[in-house]
């Protein structure tokens, strides 16, 4: 359904996007993650036409977007990162106006309209103006904005900034119930629960370039077949570097001052044995936790620190 | 598609009619407050109440009392009083002017000597105290002619009215023969007038309404601003994301600045023909017009306000540029076009200027049709002027806009 490809956007000095390649079979969610600034939203702005690349080509349901920019608009369905709403207007009539420029009308409108209301859970509200509503509705009236004429690839753009955990469920399962109904879906977010939760695929993105992709399963795989261990102390970070180094069974995922993050084998070489080794090489450790790995470790790993909101 | 665009804002204009319902309230607020000042139009004058304080009892006090019955052309009223009351009564504000005709008024005039009539004031009027010390001066001066003309024969008639016998036939007639040859010996130069002063009214159609010639004059003004915010609804949607969420669909950008500008226009009209329809109704206009000449007049109107509004809009970066860029040259026009007064009021050397303003035309168009009941004929002219400029300057505002969108969006 979307192909993206060798996709770049500098914008002077400053590479945005740099030579992202990705392709999204329909009816599935891929995901870009990664931090504020990793280029995501001018990814999806390329795609949604309001920028136009630097480099790269953009092809929707085969149709090339600078080719036929209007029918690759006709197929896609945009909700901003901002709310971008009419507060003076109703859900309904916010609803009715978009339809309306996507060309539909009558029954038509009031039954997709009806239809997408009762999906965000706004139904018994839509005749309120909309400056009445609270953050978690606008949130979820934005969503229902962009699916209005049931475009075929959706680009949602950080969808759940900003909304409480009730708003984001609801949003979360408008996108599963979207996708259920054959529409394909490109979802950026730099909640990595978010990612884990919702997308079949992702691509992990930090200043501008693709750091790595595939399914969840395919990307924890990077991790290596281990638990993550997190501890913390009054310890000589340089004394655990090489510790880690000699040890050739642990990984650094992350050392500084006082604290660090180790991979280490599963199974009876893993946690207990490695806690001996460190213990006996005399770090005073105060605090140690383990935990399965997760694409927060592999981000660590990859960029060297921490994804955060 | 493009019909949901103008749609939606009206919509929006709706439900906030806040800008909206100042915007029409404020031409009749200002008509209103300047038709009351200026009298309004068609009504009867207002009455002129003088005291006289006659301290002599003589003979111009009498004549004055009688022609002071507010019954003749001038609505003038004198009552006679006495200088303490008079004093009192002007205190309070109860009369336009106080005149003090002086002890020995009629003896000095006679006699030839200097002597003055005095005129006290309302301040707190501005019309018509103006009115009475402009007659008085002119009494004052038929007053110096008639003593110099008739001379000693002056003197003879306050003998007689002096006297307390009743004249003989033969002083009446041989005074009336003195006056006759005097009359003639000056007739030369009396008569006639070097000056003339008439007046006449006006016959046919009603007559002149200064609530609707104020009304047409700044509804003009509130038209231009009206546009102004229309169009600049551009940056708001900018603002808020919408813009930036419409240039992600199908429509085409030139839609989207196009509907801008036809929404302007559609919305100036409307305004106005609120306007106008609410003036008529108040009888501020002439009892019947040409409604087709109104129509065409105010859809060439609100084409070159929205024009005009677009291509400045389309000029600046920031919508705080617009807004002040847009606010001053609608007051400059205003003032230049006679939307704050008369463009005929202007000092000559501005006058020129009025015909570049958008406000001239309009306001000469519409007081064609309203005020001074002419018809389509008279501001056709005006009309396809204020259209040719509002189709130029919405195409080169269009472009330019487009061009700006295209380029990223606006500021």
């Amino acid at each position: 359904m979307l192909r993206v490809e060798h996709l770049s956007r500098n914008f002077g000095e400053i590479q945005a996007v740099d030579d992202l390649s990705f392709e999204v079979p329909a009816g599935r969610i891929f995901g870009l993650l990664g931090p504020n600034g990793a280029g995501k939203t001018t990814t999806i702005s390329m795609i949604s036409g309001l920028l136009r690349p630097t480099r790269g080509r953009i092809e929707v349901d085969g149709i090339d977007l600078a080719h036929d920019p209007a029918a690759v608009k006709r197929r896609l369905g945009v909700v901003p990162q901002e709310i971008a709403l009419y507060e003076d207007l109703s859900a309904r009539e916010n609803l009715d106006f978009w339809g309306g420029i996507y060309g539909l009308r009558g029954t038509a409108l009031r039954e997709r309209r009806d239809e997408l209301l009762r999906m965000v859970g706004l139904f018994d509200r839509a005749r309120e103006p909309v400056r009445q509503f609270s953050g978690g509705m606008k949130r979820r009236l934005n969503l229902a904005l962009g699916l209005i004429h049931s475009p075929r690839l959706v680009l949602l753009d950080e969808p759940t900034v900003g909304i409480d955990p009730q708003a984001r469920l609801n949003v979360l399962q408008v996108v599963r119930d979207v996708v259920a109904a054959g529409t394909t879906v490109l979802y950026t977010t730099h909640y990595l629960e978010e990612a884990e939760e919702l997308c079949d695929e992702l691509a992990i993105m930090d200043g501008g370039r693709i750091l790595a992709q595939g399914s969840i399963e395919e990307l924890k795989a990077r991790l290596g077949d281990g638990s993550v261990l997190k501890v913390q102390g009054e310890f000589d970070p340089d004394a655990l570097g090489r510790l880690v180094e000699e040890d050739g069974e642990l990984r650094m995922l992350e050392l500084a001052p006082g604290r660090a993050i180790l991979n280490v084998p599963r199974g009876p070489a893993g946690v207990g044995p490695a806690l001996e080794r460190l213990y006996s090489s005399g770090l005073h450790l105060s605090d140690v936790r383990v935990k399965e790995p997760n694409l927060q470790d592999l981000f660590l790993r990859l960029t060297g620190r921490e994804l955060r909101d | 598609m493009f019909s949901s665009l103008i749609l939606k804002d009206f919509v929006r204009r709706r439900r906030s009619p806040i800008s909206t319902l100042v915007m029409l309230a404020f031409p009749f607020v200002m008509a209103g407050m300047i038709g009351m000042v200026s009298g309004g139009g068609g009504a009867e004058l207002p009455t002129i109440e003088v005291l006289v304080a006659d301290l002599e009892g003589g003979l111009l006090g009498q004549l004055l009392e009688k022609a002071g019955t507010g019954s003749g052309e001038v609505p003038l009223v004198v009552t006679p009083v006495s200088l303490e009351e008079g004093q009192r009564r002007m205190a309070r504000g109860e009369a336009s002017a106080l005149l003090v005709i002086p002890e020995g008024f009629t003896d000095d005039w006679l006699d030839g000597r200097p002597t003055r009539l005095r005129v006290v004031r309302n301040p707190a009027e501005g019309i018509k105290p103006e009115i009475v010390e402009q007659g008085v001066l002119v009494l004052a001066t038929y007053l110096d002619v008639a003593a110099k003309v008739l001379g000693d024969d002056l003197d003879a008639l306050r003998r007689m009215v002096e006297d307390d016998r009743v004249p003989t036939l033969a002083q009446v007639t041989g005074l009336a023969a003195a006056f006759h040859s005097r009359t003639l010996q000056a007739e030369r130069w009396l008569f006639p007038p070097v000056v003339q002063i008439g007046s006449e009214k006006e016959t046919g159609g009603d007559p002149i309404n200064v609530f609707g010639y104020v009304l047409v004059m700044v509804s003009v003004m509130s038209v231009l601003f009206v546009a102004i915010r229309a169009v600049t609804d551009l940056y708001e949607d900018q603002r808020t994301g919408m813009l930036r969420r419409q240039l992600s669909t199908p429509l085409p950008i030139a839609w989207i600045v196009a509907a801008k500008i036809v929404f302007a226009v559609l919305f100036s009209v409307s305004v106005m023909a609120i306007l106008v329809a609410a003036g008529a109704a108040l009888g501020w206009f002439q009892s019947s017009f040409d409604g087709l000449g109104l129509f065409v007049h105010t859809l060439s109107f609100g084409l070159a306000a929205a024009g005009l509004m677009t291509l400045l809009v389309s000029l600046v970066r920031t919508e705080k540029q617009a807004g002040i860029l847009s606010w001053i040259v609608v007051m400059v026009m205003s003032v230049l076009g006679g939307s704050m007064f008369p463009a005929d009021q202007l000092p000559a050397f501005a006058q020129p200027f009025s015909r570049l303003t958008l406000n001239y035309w309009a306001v000469e168009g519409y007081l064609d049709l309203l005020v001074r009941g002419e018809g389509m004929g008279a501001a056709l002219p005006r009309s396809v002027l204020l259209a040719v400029v509002g189709v130029i300057t919405a195409l080169v505002g269009q472009a330019l806009l487009g061009r700006r969108l295209r380029g990223g969006g606006l500021a």
